[in-house]
């Protein structure tokens, strides 16, 4: 009986020392600087942290650490941040979805704006329009025309159900004319979703510019969904030139920085601001973007939190539309 | 044959000493990461990213199949010496391989999971190099139908492993189905069965699930019962007569690894999946089912060559295709966009020497796991030379550490200890532990790709699913699977 009390002891032990946390507070940063990416280990946000984090270590003094802490739609990792010591130790690669639909989608998730504080806005991720390369359509016009020749619905690859693609996908089809067509959702805009439009399952998709580079002759993209051609896809025309103009501008892409919880002193703000800001504008980081399709617009504090409501405002309307078709 | 040596020397001679030293370091580290109850290849791999951006090409990605190959091997030495999938991948494993342990032949089976291991990673590195585009060709049909009817064809395989009372089995399973709903409907995108918490919106943990179900209950059991399980004394070395297995039991490491390359190459289905599946198959072929489950040998080949060969399939498909199969190859590729090669079509045009450079350290670290897995085993001798009651605290350190690494999210640790009251609860009245590891990982690819074809389909998809060969040929395998078992027993009974 004692042999058993002993072990039971043990584990309790062992058990408590688990959720023991230390207090540590002095010159910053003094200690590892964690960044949260809401996102799978190797995905593009992933790795543009990683490199981020890989650059500017040294400079910082301390090292970087990328955390991925994943689940509905980055809102778990969002959330983590937002729960975090306002330390400065702990920064969020925060994304527009988690960020500002996943919230309008659902109020009570626990966060809003004004638990973070902005360092920088970083990356700005048009979406695209592609199908096969063997269907019959080679530019928006002849898309819209194939597709309401069509007796069934067109099937289109949305990247999720809730998402800022799927929103500016059905604005772009509202706006070019396509009436009957039939959202699929995957978990992301690569790759499921392109293997599902070579393997027949879909008629087009939305997607990303890397789709473009790794799958070469296999697709297609009819259109980049933006205002502006992107500078390392030039050959790429917009769905604007077009004639297609969803007028969203910048909210029509999937944008993301870093921000760190509200409340962090200001001196450590300052700090991660001037270190990480210098090096995400250097050559040895925009190449290694480029190399992954990631295209980068540095933005600073003030703007980027401007974004934050632009992007609420305009993406407001296409969420409450969704929600009310969810109810019918 | 001649050309066969060639082909090999060719490729010998696109690997440098560099490439070779990034490649043990990743085997070695890998091995250490599987071993280690939570830890697996996908941390190693992700962690081992920052790395290699100093390094060229091939030495990058052959750092990261080391972690990959000696990850997914290292699990298997953990399950069998403490009854602990080390990784999730080594979870069939387990099945057989520590009641042989129990038995007091650890030796054996921990030798017979390294060749198993060996043989999978030689057959899958194999196939890789000959057939990859080809297979790629196929794995790229395989759409929502497909996908379902194959992780259909998973879910039978919980009907084998439920020894005992088949009801408690499937009870089992039924439960994994449904702690794998818990978190974001994958469809709609709305949280579902969250507790209205946040927090839950992603699911449970994996891996949390996992070391709380298999580790925590063992700790709990073992508290309980004194000193059976682990053979504090029993000293672990080669079994050098697990060799003449290669010969005896040829067609069975044969069978295994082509389930695991089969696997391998569609995507998003898994090690975890060919592993139970190739088990499954085992023991369906086997003439003593019985055996299984209580330290059959063939159960412990099965799983390892079959979670070892679909490492090399599931290559095929991110190679060439740019379509990770899992997490860690998802990892895989972003390391090798880091260096300007893009996986996908265009890979087998623009960048052949770094392809071909794959191929060959994939073939050479699958050659090296036997030496390398064999050479360490003395470290875990060490490891069973620690008295009971050090060996329950360091497991459970072991398992806090690795549970809380993963995302560093106290309601991790929390799912793992709820599991693992869960896990003992089940093991004390009688329900298997592994059909609700299938019913968590399968769930979520049933669920997903049925509802993706109900919605390609309209309203017809008994017609849509008529319309595609492939998914039909393997849903009448399900009905087989499932039909096999009765079937021969009334052919026995007959006889």
């Amino acid at each position: 009986m004692n042999r058993i009390i002993a072990r039971l002891g043990v584990v309790v032990c062992v058990a408590l020392a688990a959720f023991a946390v230390g207090p540590a507070q002095a010159e910053f940063p003094e200690k590892p600087v964690t960044i949260v990416v809401p996102w799978q280990a190797g995905s593009s946000p992933d790795v543009a942290m990683r490199t981020l984090a890989s650059l500017a270590s040294d400079d910082l003094g301390q090292p970087i650490v990328v955390q991925n802490i994943v689940g509905g739609s980055g809102s778990v990792g969002t959330l983590a941040v937002k729960n975090a010591a306002a330390d400065g130790y702990t920064l969020l690669n925060n994304w527009v979805a988690p960020h500002v639909v996943a919230r309008l989608f659902n109020p009570e998730i626990g966060y809003n704006d004004d638990d973070f504080a902005p360092l920088f806005g970083l990356i700005a991720l048009p979406f695209t329009l592609a199908v096969r390369a063997d269907h019959p359509a080679t530019d928006v016009p002849s898309f819209v025309a194939w597709a309401n020749a069509q007796d069934r619905p067109v099937n289109v690859g949305i990247c999720a159900a809730l998402s800022v693609p799927r929103m500016v996908m059905e604005e772009f089809l509202r706006a070019s004319g396509v009436e009957n067509y039939k959202p699929v959702p995957f978990n992301g805009c690569m790759p499921d979703n392109v293997k599902a439009l070579l393997d027949g399952s879909l008629d087009a998709t939305t997607g990303v510019l890397i789709a473009e580079k790794i799958f070469g002759d296999a697709i297609r993209t009819l259109a980049v969904l933006t205002d502006d051609r992107v500078s390392f896809a030039d050959h790429l025309p917009t769905a604007k030139e077009q004639g297609v103009d969803i007028g969203w501008g910048k909210t029509s892409q999937g944008w993301a920085g870093l921000v760190a919880p509200a409340g962090t002193p200001e001196a450590a703000l300052e700090k991660l601001r001037a270190v990480l800001g210098k090096h995400v504008q250097t050559p040895a980081f925009l190449d290694k973007m480029t190399a992954q399709f990631i295209p980068i617009e540095y933005s600073g504090p003030d703007e980027f939190r401007a974004l934050w409501t632009r992007s609420a405002e305009l993406l407001e309307p296409a969420v409450q539309r969704l929600l009310k078709e969810k109810k019918e | 044959m001649a050309e066969f040596g060639a082909l090999l020397a060719e490729l010998g001679g696109l690997v440098g000493l560099a490439q070779v030293g990034a490649l043990l370091i990743g085997l070695v580290l890998g091995i250490i990461v599987g071993v280690l109850p939570g830890l697996g290849p996908l941390l190693g791999v992700t962690l081992a990213i920052p790395f290699t951006f100093h390094m060229d090409p091939v030495s990058s990605i052959a750092l990261l199949i080391g972690f990959y190959q000696g990850g997914s091997y290292g699990g298997a030495v953990t399950a069998t010496v403490l009854g602990i999938p080390g990784t999730p991948i080594a979870a069939a494993t387990l099945l057989d391989a520590h009641p042989m342990a129990l038995a007091g032949r650890s030796s054996e089976a921990v030798t017979l999971a390294t060749l198993a291991s060996w043989v999978g990673g030689l057959i899958g590195g194999t196939v890789l190099l000959f057939t990859a585009p080809a297979l790629a060709k196929i794995a790229v049909r395989f759409g929502p139908a497909e996908t379902f009817a194959l992780a259909a064809l998973g879910l039978t395989a919980i009907a084998s492993l439920s020894q005992g009372s088949t009801l408690k089995g499937l009870l089992s399973g039924l439960f994994g189905l449904m702690c794998a709903t818990i978190g974001t409907d994958p469809f709609t995108g709305i949280a579902r069965f969250n507790f209205d918490r946040t927090e839950f919106s992603g699911g449970l943990t994996f891996v949390a699930l996992l070391v709380g179900l298999f580790a925590i209950s063992e700790v709990l059991m073992q508290i309980e019962r004194t000193l059976r399980g682990w053979q504090a004394s029993e000293r672990i070395g080669v079994a050098f007569s697990m060799f003449r297995t290669l010969v005896s039991r040829f067609f069975g490491y044969l069978r295994a690894s082509m389930v695991g390359v089969g696997i391998g190459i569609i995507p998003a289905v898994g090690c975890v999946t060919s592993a139970f599946l190739a088990y499954k198959l085992a023991r369906d072929f086997s003439k003593e089912p019985e055996r299984f489950g209580k330290g059959a040998p063939e159960g412990v080949i099965a799983s390892e060559a079959a979670n070892s060969a679909t490492t090399g399939g599931a290559l095929i498909p991110m190679l060439a295709l740019g379509i990770p199969g899992d997490p860690i190859v998802a990892v895989m590729m972003g390391g090798l966009l880091i260096h300007g090669v893009t996986p996908g079509p265009m890979l087998f045009f623009t960048n052949l020497d770094v392809l071909n450079g794959i191929f060959a350290t994939f073939l050479i670290g699958a050659m090296l796991l036997l030496p390398l897995g064999l050479a360490l085993l003395p470290l875990f001798v060490r490891v069973l030379r620690v008295p009971l009651d050090y060996m329950l605290a360091g497991v459970l350190l072991l398992a806090i550490f690795g549970t809380f690494a993963v995302q560093r999210q106290t309601l991790d640790l929390w799912i793992m200890w709820l599991f693992g009251v869960v896990g003992y609860a089940m093991r004390k009245a009688g329900f298997p532990l592994a059909p609700l590891v299938i019913g968590f990982v399968l769930g979520p690819i049933v669920e997903v790709n049925l509802r993706r074809a109900a919605t390609l389909a309209s309203s017809d998809l008994a017609g849509y699913f008529l319309g595609r060969p492939i998914a039909l040929g393997i849903l009448v395998l399900v009905l087989l699977a499932l039909a096999f078992p009765l079937l021969r027993a009334l052919w026995q009974r007959r006889a």
